[in-house]
Parts: C-alpha cells; structure tokens; sequence
C-alpha cells in the first residue's frame, strides 16, 4: 500500500486527507453514474426524448442562474460547510423526486429530475475542485489532484457496473434513493473528516462585499472584454460555444437511437450505465496511458484536434448511419475521447492566459457562453425538423465545423499568446527601452529631465546621457540648470555631453558657466569650446597658454594648432612635449589629455614612455591616446600594449584593448578574443567596442565560435556581436547544434563525477569544484544554443525563453519550454527540450554498468579552450596524484 | 592554488555566493582575509558598525540576540564552511546579532568596501549576488506561505 502511495506521489503527511478525498469523490462519482443513467432513462421512457431540446434551452437558463449564484456566494462559506449544504440540497431534491415519481402519476416530476441531474452533475464538479482547492496548495494541486480526479471517474465506472445489476433488482425509480443514499454518506464522511482535520486549512473568509451577484455578472463581462484583447480567449470562447452546440446536437441523436433500439426501460438504463463505465474506463486509461504522449510527441496544438476531428467524424457516420453502431461510436468520442484529450488541452490553453484574464474567461465559459450554446441548441433543435435526422444532424456538423475551425484559430493564436502571458509574467517591455525614447512625448522628456535633476550623481548622468542622445536640442538648458549644483567629475562629464559642434545654445551655456569658475571647470569649457571651434575661445588661446595651470596651457596649446595660430615666442609643440616629459602626473595627465583631442604623432616619442607610466592614470591615458591615432601603425607600442593587456586594473585592460590596433590583424583578433572572456565590465565594453570596428567581425568571430575557444564569456558576447553583425543561418544553426552536443557531453561528465567516476576520485576540493564548473559550463552551453537561434528565429521569442529560462519559477520556465517548442527549428529545438529538461536516471543507470574515467573527463576538460575549466581540470588531477 | 579553491567553495556554499560564477568567485576569494579568535573572544557585538562577511575555516561561533552582547543566549551555533554577518554587507545598519567564539576558531573576512569595488567593476559578480539573495528570499517566501 505504502509503495502504491509513493508510486502516486502521495507524500506520508498527507495520505489521510488524501484517501479521505478520494474515497469522497469515488461515493460522488458513483452517485453521478447513477443519476445520470436514472434521469436519462427515465425521462426518454417516461417523458419522451422528443422533449429533448426544450430541457436543453431551460437547462441552459438553469444553469446560467446557479454558475452566477454559486459564484457569487460560493466564498460564505467554507466549502466542506458548502458542500455539506449542497449535497443535503440536492439529496432532498431527489428524494423529494422519487417521492413524485413512485407515489404519485405527476409528469412533470420526469423533465424536473432530469434538470435537477444535469445542473447538479455541473454544480457538484465545480464545487469539488473548489473544495480540494481549499485543501491542498498549488504545488500539491498539481500532484494530487489527477490521481483525485481519477478516483472520480473510478466512483463513475464502479457505479456505472453496480447500476446494471441494481435496476433489475430494485426498478429505474428507485435508483434515486441509491443516489441520496450516496449523498447522505457523503455528508457523513464530511462532517467526520472535518470534526478531525478541522476545517479546510485554505479557506480565507473573504470581506463581505456589497452585491455580490452584481460582481459575478462584473466578472463574466469583464470576461467578454478580455475577448477582445485576446485572441486566444476569443477563439477558446467561439470554441466552446459551437462545441456546446454540437455535444448536444450530438447527445440528443445518440440518446434517440439508445432509447430506439432499448424498448424496456430497465434494459435502456442497464445499457447507459454500461456504456457509462465502458466509456469512463477508457476515459481514464487513455488519460494515464495516451493524453501525456500524445502531448509530448505531438505538441499540445495537434492533440487540440483530435477531439475536434472525431467529433466531426461522429455526425458523417450518424449521417451515415442512424442506428446503434453510429451512436455507439459518438458515444465514445463524446465521453471518452472529450475529456481524455480535449479538456486537458483546453486547461492547458487557459493556463497560458495571464493569471489575471484566467477567472474571468472562465466566468464568462460557465455563465454566458455554456447557458448561451444550451439555449441555441435546444432552441434550434425544437425548430428543426424531428422526423428526418439529417436535418438537425447536418447543423451539428456544421457547428463540428465551426469547432473544428475554431480550434485551428485557437492554435495560431497560442504561439503569440504564450509569448505575450511570459512577457507579462517576467516584466519585460514590449519594446527595447531605447527605441521607446523614440518619438517620445512631452512626458517622457520631462521625466527624463527630472531623471537629470536627481541628487544622485550616477543617476544625473545616466539620465544626462539619454537626455543627450535622445534630446539633443533640449540638453543645453537641463544641462545648464543641473551643472550649477554638480560635483567636479559630473561637471566634467556632463560638459562633454553638450553637442557645442551643432548647437550654439550649448556654447552659451559653456561661457555662462564658466565666468568666475575654477581653472579645472575653465579648463574642460575651453577644450569643448576650442574642439567646436568657438571664435571667441579662439582669443582666449594667449592667456591659456600663459598660465601657470597645466590643463589650461595644454588648452592653449590645442587651440593655437587647432587655430593655426604662431604666437610670438612661444612654440606649442615644444610646450607640449614639455607636458608630456614632466616630472609632475597631473601636468602629463593634462599634455595627454590635449594629445587624446589633436593627435600629433611626432609626439610619438614622448608618448612612449608614458605607455608604461607607474601611475595607473596616466597609463591608461596614455593608452587612450594611442587607440585615438588609428591611421598610425605603431608597431613600438606593441610591447606596452601587451604588458597593459596583462594589468591587474580592468580600466588600464580596457585601455589597451582599445589600442590593439597596433597589432596586425590575426594577432589583434586573437587578443580582442580573449578580452571579451574579461570579467571587466570595461574591458568588455571595449573589446565589443572594437569588435564593431572589425570589417571582418562576422567572419573571424564565426571561426573562433566554431572553434570553441576562449571562455564561455568570450563565446557569449561573440556570438551577440555576431547576431548584431549578421552571419549566414547555416552558421547559427551549427553553433546551437554544437551548443547542445556540448551541453550533452558536459551533462554527461558532470554526473559521472557525481556518481561513477567520483567514487574512484576521492574527495577533494579541487573535483568538487570541478564537478560545479562543468554544472555551469553545461548551463551556459546550453544559453549559448539558445542564443544562436535568436540569429535563425524570431529574437525577441528567443529572448523571452531565455529569460524565463533564467527565472526561478517553475512555471515560467515550463512556460519558456512550451514557447521554445514553437519555434521553427524544430530539431534544434527538440534537442534543447531534451537538454532542458532533466532526466538524468538513464545517464546515471548506465555509468552504474560503464563508469567514465576520470582520467578521460580530466582530459577533456584540460583540452577545452576555456582557461578556468582547464585550471580546474589540472588541479583535480594534480589532486588525484 | 589549493587554498584558492578551498575559499571559492566555501564562498559557493555561502547564501550570497551560492549563484555566483565560480569563475568569478576567483576575484572574491583572492580579497578573503584570515583571522583567528580564542575560545571566549567575540568576533563582534551586537550593535557594532556592520562591515564585513565571516567564513568559518575551523571552530564553532554562537549567535546570541540578547541586548546585553555578554550574555550567551545562542539562537545558532555554527561551525565550519558556514558563514555570518552577511547582512552587513548589503546594509548600512548596525549588528543585530553578537557573535560568540565558543571554540578557537579561524575564520575568512571578507571586507564591505572591498566586496563593493568588485561589484562596481564586476557587473556579472553583481548580478549572480542579486539572483542569490533572490533565491534566498523565494526559499523563505516559501517557508512562510
């Protein structure tokens, strides 16, 4: 029993509540079988199945009446105290109609049990999954509630056996006093289970509303609205209204035929309480057996026609034939194939609608759109001919038609759905935020300058630099305003943000600025003043140079080249070489600031040196000044560039990165490569910098991709610079087939060490930590796959599954999963999914019989062009010595 | 090279290391600092400025609440490959807790400001710290609901 238990995945602590529900539901279930073949037998016999289609129109009335009650009201109450209410309802409304029906000659009594069973077979459904609802959470909900609701159906065939033996027992009449029987026994094992367990842990009294009926009709067009937005909901809605219409067009022929072919009532309800287990049998074995399969092998949107497809089969033989073996197989497409395949599909399409949309969508299904197809089908059946079958059997084919084309529609309108709920449920904007900036409105400029007016420096100048790019005309005067209250660094940076090129407002607002400012702020104004070549900066160039503040004369210095200017006695170059030479840091700082500005390689000489300057500053701007000469070669540099390369400071790294110019191409690349493997955020903006730069980008990084070399991080930013660049989809569909080979092999590896290999390699910390690397190597192999399909297919998908790859959610990721299947490639894609998700039992069960040596997962390890795995791999193996 | 591995497992099994790149656990590892405290030293009171992360190497720590930092009312008692003070590190707050040595005990430090320059040129360390704080936070979420 235990085992069995575990084998449903019913954990220890919750197996008496669990046997306590499923035997509950089993007790409802049987009385269902029973109900539902008493009351059809009944009614067709003794009241006549010709009134057929005006039960369908009230029921539909009835129904719509008691899902806007039950909504409304449903929350009370606790839902055993609900349950216990309603089941006590309903067992003396069946007894009250086998009173009528065995002691008195009312007719009425017939039509009226039959409603009582079909709104009650509809109500206690609902009310079931409310009430274990308040009794198991979600991610308990998910485990337990098949293996409930399979205790339902086996309730439904055990009751569907018994009540063949039990009407010629005991007569069609008095079936309903079993049923009440079963009811008052469900009752019972309520009101025990909860005198024990307490009440329903889940339930939450809710604050009492105002007209809450009011609400549940809000709800239900709230529901109607979202049609509109949502194409998914719209066409599910559509869906479900032709198939509302067609199952009992459908459900009224075959009831025909039964009660046409049984004459005695007993035998007719002996035959529909077989047919109800037979079909509910298979119901449950196709669901434990296909419905999972067909899923996984064939995607939610082919299974999502199967019903459609066999329900439009079911008319054309009806059509065929209006005799036994017809009905016979509707019947089996209508009870077992419907809820085997079609209502879990449609669950899992409702589920991919936003959490918000999903309630009300289903209000609007249960309280307009079933009553609505009711109504409509008994309504268009009462009207129809009833002597020839053809004519309302050739509407239900056309309503199956319809179904069939709407379930198509519902099927292309997933993919975006799916797209839009995960876009939704991980906070991503529809757009890039950048281009969102485009053609921005007042607002949005305003909030940007506000953005600019912050107090927090960083923030100014983010909002400074959008401000700048995207509002070039109205920088000058937010920028003027916010320079007044900045720091020393923000001024400077903010000062260069102002295009003094193009705008003579931003000039302005450099020599407004600058009266009575301190040299450092003179000094930036000047440099941005003489670079836009300000006539009036131009006179200011002989005081510059006569000042005793370096970052002025090199001010000087650059505007008298700048200007061609010969002041008498005073030779700028020799000036400038001065600055360089100094002893003083901050005087070379500024000589190579102005070199940066007007490149004047016969300063070459000077420059040198400074390549190795001790001083991290001048160093790297020495460096800058040598990524700005890029018509120059400059083999001499070579060497400091190199030794720069190697710095421990990341800034001095992105420095040199950006002078790697000097390099001739091949060795320039191989150099750019490894840089952006640099944890540095600077020196991998660098390293992209210039990989933009490169004609040959997208050839030479496909090359090093293919070779899988470099770090993970290189490979990463490769291939986005790659995707940018454009490449050939043959390439990006080899990087993601060579993605998910590597995924594989390193998935492999990782748990031979967890397990075969591990148990011959001791412990140590050196394998553990290699056992953890290769765990990231394999997610990142994977991500890089995924990435190289955003080169092959619709980016913006892609990102999204990333994304929500990355997010810890299980149902987003499962949510990322579904969407990667809809993706084109589908090879690719299958092999990702089998990536994607984990089942590592058959890799573990074979390393149980062939364990990899570590000795070959070392080697491997060590061949790979990513350095820290290689040191990890060496130092496990220096370890195992 | 040994000693480097051992400190990037020790940071990878800290909540707020967990979801770093082991990769670039090197750069944190390398800022580690040793320290040793006697048995009946603390390593910090309650309410001292807040400014650093500890790694246990060897010996046990007591994590004591009580308002008074010599009182030994222990809500936690750690010992090695666990760490404390972790909060600190995020926050501008004060300690809320004392840390008892109850054992001769070495421990690994790891100093705020320095944590702080890593993440401003390290990005990518930045954002595995976040995903590990989120996870931390989901876990407890969890536990509560």
């Amino acid at each position: 029993m235990s085992r069995f238990l575990d084998l449903l995945l019913i954990r220890e602590d919750e197996r008496r509540t669990v046997l306590y529900f499923a035997a509950l539901v089993a007790v409802l279930g049987a009385g269902l079988a029973f109900g539902r073949s008493s009351a059809d037998a009944l009614f067709f016999k003794r009241y006549g199945v010709e009134h057929l289609p005006t039960m369908y129109a009230l029921l539909g009335l009835i129904l719509a009446a008691t899902s806007i009650t039950f909504a409304a009201y449903a929350d009370r109450l606790a839902s055993e105290r609900l349950a216990v209410v309603v089941l006590a309802v309903l067992a003396a409304l069946i007894g009250s109609s086998w009173f009528l029906i065995a002691f008195t000659s009312w007719r009425a009594a017939y039509p009226i049990y039959f409603l009582v069973y079909q709104a009650a077979s509809e109500l206690l459904i609902v009310h079931v999954s409310l009430y274990m609802a308040q009794n198991f959470d979600a991610l308990q909900g998910k485990r337990l509630f098949p293996v409930l609701f399979a205790a339902l159906e086996g309730g439904r065939i055990i009751g569907g056996i018994l009540l063949a033996a039990a009407t010629r027992l005991i007569g069609t009449g008095h079936l309903l006093l079993l049923w009440s029987a079963l009811l008052i026994i469900g009752i019972a094992m309520i009101r025990r289970h909860h005198r024990i367990a307490g009440s329903s842990p889940l339930y939450r009294p809710p604050p009492r509303r105002r007209a809450p009926v009011k609400r549940a009709i809000e709800q239900i067009v709230q529901g109607l609205r979202f049609t509109q937005s949502s194409a998914l909901a719209r066409t599910q809605a559509w869906a479900l209204l032709f198939l509302v219409v067609s199952y009992y067009i459908l459900s009224y022929a075959i009831n025909r035929i039964y009660t046409d072919t049984f004459i005695a009532e007993a035998d007719l309800t002996a035959f529909l309480g077989l047919v109800a287990a037979v079909t509910a049998a298979s119901a449950v074995i196709m669901q434990l057996l296909l419905t999972g399969r067909l899923l996984q092998r064939f995607g939610i949107k082919t299974v999502n026609l199967i019903f459609p497809v066999t329900h439009l089969l079911s008319f054309g033989v009806l059509l065929a034939q209006f005799a036994l073996p017809a009905a016979l197989l509707a019947s089996f497409s209508r009870d077992s194939v419907m809820p085997a395949l079609r209502n879990p599909t449609r669950n899992l399409f409702f589920n991919i609608l936003p959490d918000y949309m999903q309630g009300r969508v289903r209000a609007l299904s249960l309280g307009l759109v079933l009553p609505f197809g009711l109504v409509a089908s008994g309504t268009g059946l009462w009207l129809l001919p009833q002597a020839d079958p053809s004519a309302f059997l050739w509407v239900g084919l056309g309503a199956a038609v319809a179904l069939l084309w709407c379930s198509v529609l519902s099927n292309r309108a997933y993919r975006p759905a799916i797209l839009d709920t995960l876009r939704e449920r991980l906070f991503l904007p529809h757009r890039r935020l950048d281009n969102m900036l485009e053609g921005a409105d007042r607002a949005l400029w305003q909030e940007v300058a506000r953005g600019v007016d912050s107090d927090d420096e960083d923030v100014c100048l983010a909002y400074a630099q959008l401000l700048a790019k995207h509002f070039p005309a109205r920088a000058p005067a937010v920028l003027a305003a916010r320079l007044a209250r900045a720091s020393v660094p923000l001024r400077d940076r903010l000062v260069r943000l102002l295009d003094t090129e193009k705008s003579a407002g931003a000039r302005e607002v450099l020599w407004r600025t600058s009266d009575g400012a301190d040299d450092h702020y003179r000094a930036s104004v000047m440099t941005q003043l003489l670079g836009a070549r300000d006539v009036r900066a131009r006179d200011a160039i002989p005081s510059l140079l006569a000042s005793d503040n370096p970052r002025l004369v090199a001010c000087g210095i650059l505007g008298a080249l700048r200007f061609e200017i010969n002041l008498p006695g005073v030779d700028a170059l020799t000036r400038w070489r001065a600055l360089l030479t100094s002893d003083d840091y901050k005087t070379q700082l500024a000589g190579l600031c102005a070199l940066r500005q007007f490149p004047s390689p016969s300063l070459g000489d000077a420059l040198l040196p400074v390549l190795d300057h001790p001083n991290v500053r001048v160093r790297r701007a020495a460096l800058e000044v040598l990524s700005a000469w890029r018509d120059q070669p400059w083999p001499e540099a070579q060497a400091a560039v190199d030794r720069a390369l190697a710095s421990n400071d990341g800034f001095v790294r992105a420095a040199a990165v950006a002078a790697t110019h000097v390099f001739a191409v091949p060795a320039r690349a191989q150099r750019l490569w490894c840089a952006l493997g640099d944890p540095h955020e600077a020196v991998l903006r660098s390293a992209l910098a210039e990989w933009q730069r490169e004609p040959t980008a997208a050839s030479t990084l496909a090359q090093f991709l293919a070779s899988k070399g470099g770090s993970m991080r290189a490979r990463d930013a490769a291939l986005r610079i790659l995707i940018e660049r454009g490449a050939p989809a043959e390439v990006f569909a080899s990087l993601a087939r060579q993605g998910i080979e590597e995924g594989h092999v390193l998935r492999r590896f990782r748990v031979a060490l967890a397990n075969g290999a591990a148990s011959s390699a001791g412990d140590c910390p050196a394998r553990e930590l290699l056992a953890i690397v290769l765990a990231e190597r394999e997610q990142a192999a994977l991500d890089l796959a995924l990435q190289a399909l955003e080169g092959i297919e619709e980016r913006a998908a892609v990102a999204l599954i990333r994304a929500g790859l990355r997010h810890g959610e299980r149902h987003h990721r499962a949510a990322a999963i579904e969407v990667l299947g809809e993706l084109r490639h589908r090879v690719l894609t299958a092999g990702l999914s089998e990536l994607l998700q984990p089942s590592e039992q058959a890799i573990i069960d074979e390393e149980r019989t062939k364990h990899t040596p570590l000795d070959d997962i070392l080697a491997w390890c060590r061949q790979q062009g990513d350095d820290w795995l290689r040191t990890c791999a060496e130092q496990a193996a220096t370890a195992r010595r | 090279m040994a000693d480097l591995f051992e400190r990037i497992l020790l940071l990878k099994r800290t909540p707020v290391f967990s979801a770093v790149m082991t990769g670039d656990l090197r750069l944190v590892a390398q800022e580690l600092t040793e320290e040793a405290f006697f048995a009946g030293e603390r390593v910090f009171d309650i309410n001292d400025p807040s400014d650093r992360l500890y790694l246990i190497t060897d010996g046990r720590i007591g994590i004591s609440l009580h308002a008074d930092p010599a009182v030994k009312d222990f809500i936690a008692t750690l010992g090695p490959r666990e760490c404390f003070g972790e909060m600190g590190l995020f926050d501008d707050q004060l300690r809320s807790a004392t840390a008892h040595v109850l054992e001769d005990t070495r421990l690994l430090a790891l100093d705020k400001g320095k944590l702080l320059g890593i993440l401003q040129a390290y990005p990518a360390l930045g954002l595995g710290v976040i995903r590990s704080l989120s996870e931390r936070l989901r876990a407890t979420n969890k536990k509560v609901s």
